[in-house]
């Protein structure tokens, strides 16, 4: 049942294939200086044609104006060149990553969801729909909101899943981590030890405008496909011992 | 050059947003409060007061269900399109938020957060004014611009049987924001409404899906109806509006299952875009380009890189709309005893022409050496290569 230790120990995905030469190539095809774009339900870059896709459903979550919507746009490498504002229903943004596991090139496939607090609130309809057959949450807080800090906990034990055999698996991102931050590393520790869940935090974006920057994300990237990776392996392991 | 939107409380003058075009400074606070102060004076007075106009700009006040007054001050632009912009503006709220929110909101600082999401929308909506500097966007108010591409027919079959599987009425096909197919339910909704929607839809392109609440302003103001937006392929979108079922994530797979088949044929359609009409549509050397606008559809295609550079197609069309607003527009008003026909312009490099024929409407912009007699044949037989093309079926739906 403890397989929590595991997940963090094994590592599948080569975590500095992006800048092995075979690495780089596709990095650099599917994404210029200027970012990345977006793709349709029918189209994904050419250069995975013939290369084995993964899809998973990622759920961002986490209060009004921490920044998902901004973290969800850095994570698919897409410009916002206007100020966006709350998100009303239900945004989807499809995001495409490749890596290496063992010796094999794999694209994930993530379909970021996000729901703005007030539609969720209003329409049952957008929460059921967000809500099913999540593979991956993703709690957003804001490094200088302490308040989207300490509504964590709130966020997480509202969400729970129905089928206990595909329980989703959880991480939480902070924004805005920078000189203006009023979350201090100690909460953070804390937060940690206390919930199991892993924190990562992204720099505060300047002037509302984001660079496509590759390295930046790669580690985030990388951890997200190899918990989503980990966790079907273990369901797979379960379900063909209790078979 | 610009303008400026400001709404208020009815009772006590409270700002609920302001928003501006242009380099126009924002209205100050106490700038509002004289302009919703004379606007209350007259009204104690059992005056009305409706506009006034400076030397170079016009303001429009409106009081909306006792409720809310939007106040526009906008440079280089006339009371009816002022008029016209409030009005816009007023029906994208409801779109928002419903009719009813806005009749008996309590809370206003709530009431201004929920109105937050309008804000882009209001931003395009102001965008269909015509300033004549050059500086604006090249979209018109009330109409939706369209495209025309060889593989409509298709599309529109596959547009229609898509929306029978997800068991709805209404939807949309869009290239870069231009209606290439739209189903008769969607052509049915009012123009103001279909006009909105595709602000919606524009300003949220961002994602690959989007599933949206939303009231109609005039087909359902209390009911709120869905937006699902599907992206394709980018930037193919289809768009429909539809109950609380089915699931976004189901009308995804069936926008998959619906439209595999056809991918090819959408990434042709794709090759129409920007010129707006199928390649092989040869038309009059002296045309640099042209604004067909079909009025009892309210839709409108802009044609303007026939042979100009990117930059030449860019001022090609900013002509065009300053044509259109200025001179165009008055084949629209039907209260003219004596219907005009035709109108045009003569400047130091082109000439514009308009012409009027049924529903259709088309301007064209010709280059300076076009002997000026000429022109009213030339746009005749323009808008004749496109309405014969029984294939493009631009007068879909007003044939019907
Ligand atoms: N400067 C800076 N601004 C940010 C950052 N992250 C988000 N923002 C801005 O904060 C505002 C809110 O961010 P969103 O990404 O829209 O927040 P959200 O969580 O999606 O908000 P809702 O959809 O309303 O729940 C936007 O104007 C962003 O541009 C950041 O790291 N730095
Ligand atoms: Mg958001």
């Amino acid at each position: 049942m403890d397989t929590k230790s595991d997940v963090k120990t094994t590592a599948v995905i080569q975590r500095d294939w992006h800048s092995t030469p075979e690495g780089d190539d596709f990095f650099k095809k599917f994404s210029s200086p200027a970012g990345r774009r977006l793709y349709g339900v029918l189209e994904r870059p050419v250069i995975f044609d013939g290369i084995e896709e993964v899809t998973y459903k990622v759920l961002f979550i986490g209060k009004c104006g921490v920044g998902k919507s901004h973290t969800i746009s850095h994570l698919a490498g897409l410009y916002c060149g206007y100020t966006k504002t709350d998100t009303i229903g239900i945004e989807v943004t499809d995001v495409y990553w490749p890596v290496k596991i063992w010796d094999k090139v794999i694209i994930f496939k993530l379909q970021c969801w996000e729901a703005g607090e007030s539609s969720m609130k209003k329409y049952n309809h957008i929460v059921e729909s967000c809500q099913d057959k999540v593979d991956l949450r993703v709690f957003v807080f804001s490094y200088t909101d302490t308040s989207s800090f300490t509504d964590l906990p709130a966020y997480i034990s509202s969400t729970s899943d129905k089928d206990m055999s595909q329980v989703a698996a959880s991480i939480v991102i902070g924004t805005r981590n920078g000189s203006k931050a009023v979350v201090s590393p100690s909460e953070i520790k804390n937060f940690k030890m206390s919930y199991g869940i892993e924190v990562y935090s992204l720099p505060q974006a300047y002037s509302g405008k984001m660079a496509e920057s590759i390295p930046e994300i790669h580690p985030l990237m990388n951890d997200i496909c190899e918990i989503l990776w980990l966790r079907d392996q273990h369901y797979i392991m379960n379900n063909s011992v209790t078979v | 050059m610009g303008a400026n939107i400001v709404c208020v409380t009815s009772s006590g003058g409270l700002p609920i947003f302001s928003r501006k075009i242009g380099n126009v400074e924002s209205l100050s606070f106490s700038t509002i409060g004289s302009l919703n102060g004379v606007h209350l004076f007259g009204k104690s007075k059992g005056l009305l007061l409706e506009s006034t106009e400076t030397e170079n700009s016009t303001v429009v006040w409106k009081e909306y269900d006792d409720s809310l007054i939007l106040i526009c001050v906008a440079l280089m632009n006339s009371k009816v399109i002022v008029e016209e912009i409030i009005e816009t503006v007023y029906n994208a709220l409801i779109v928002f938020v419903g009719s009813n929110e806005i009749k008996s909101f309590k809370n206003v600082e709530r009431f201004k957060r929920s109105l937050r999401p309008a804000h882009p929308i209001i931003d395009c909506i102001l965008e269909c004014l015509d300033f004549g500097d050059r500086n604006t966007n090249l979209d018109l108010l009330k109409l939706v611009e369209s495209i025309l591409c060889r593989e409509g027919k298709t599309l529109q079959i596959a547009l229609d049987s898509f929306v029978e599987v997800i068991g709805t009425e209404f939807g949309c096909l869009t290239i870069e924001n231009c209606v290439a197919a739209a189903t008769d339910g969607w052509w049915s909704l009012a123009g103001i409404e279909r006009k909105i929607l595709s602000h919606v839809v524009r300003s949220s392109s961002h994602c690959t899906s989007f599933d949206m609440p939303i009231y109609l302003p005039l087909k359902s103001p209390t009911v709120p109806l869905r937006l699902v937006s599907v992206c394709l392929i980018n930037p193919i979108r289809v768009n429909i509006l539809c109950g609380s079922t089915p699931d976004l994530s189901v009308i995804s797979q069936k926008s998959f299952q619906c439209w595999s088949p056809i991918v090819d044929t959408l990434k042709l359609a794709v090759q129409s875009h920007p010129r707006n009409i199928p390649s092989n549509l040869g038309f009059h050397d002296s045309i640099n380009g042209f604004l067909l606008v079909n009025m009892s559809m309210g839709k409108f295609l802009l044609c303007t890189s026939l042979k100009s550079t990117k930059k030449d197609s860019k001022s090609c069309a900013e002509t065009l709309k300053t044509f259109y607003y200025n001179a165009a527009r008055i084949f629209e008003k039907n209260e003219t005893l004596h219907q005009p026909l035709e109108t045009y312009w003569v400047a130091e490099y082109h000439k514009l022409h308009a012409i009027k024929e049924g529903d259709d409407l088309i301007c064209v912009l010709f280059h300076s050496g076009i002997p000026t007699p000429c022109m009213r044949l030339i746009s005749r037989e323009t808008l004749n290569i496109i309405v014969s093309q029984g294939e493009l079926d631009w007068s879909r739906s007003s044939s019907k």
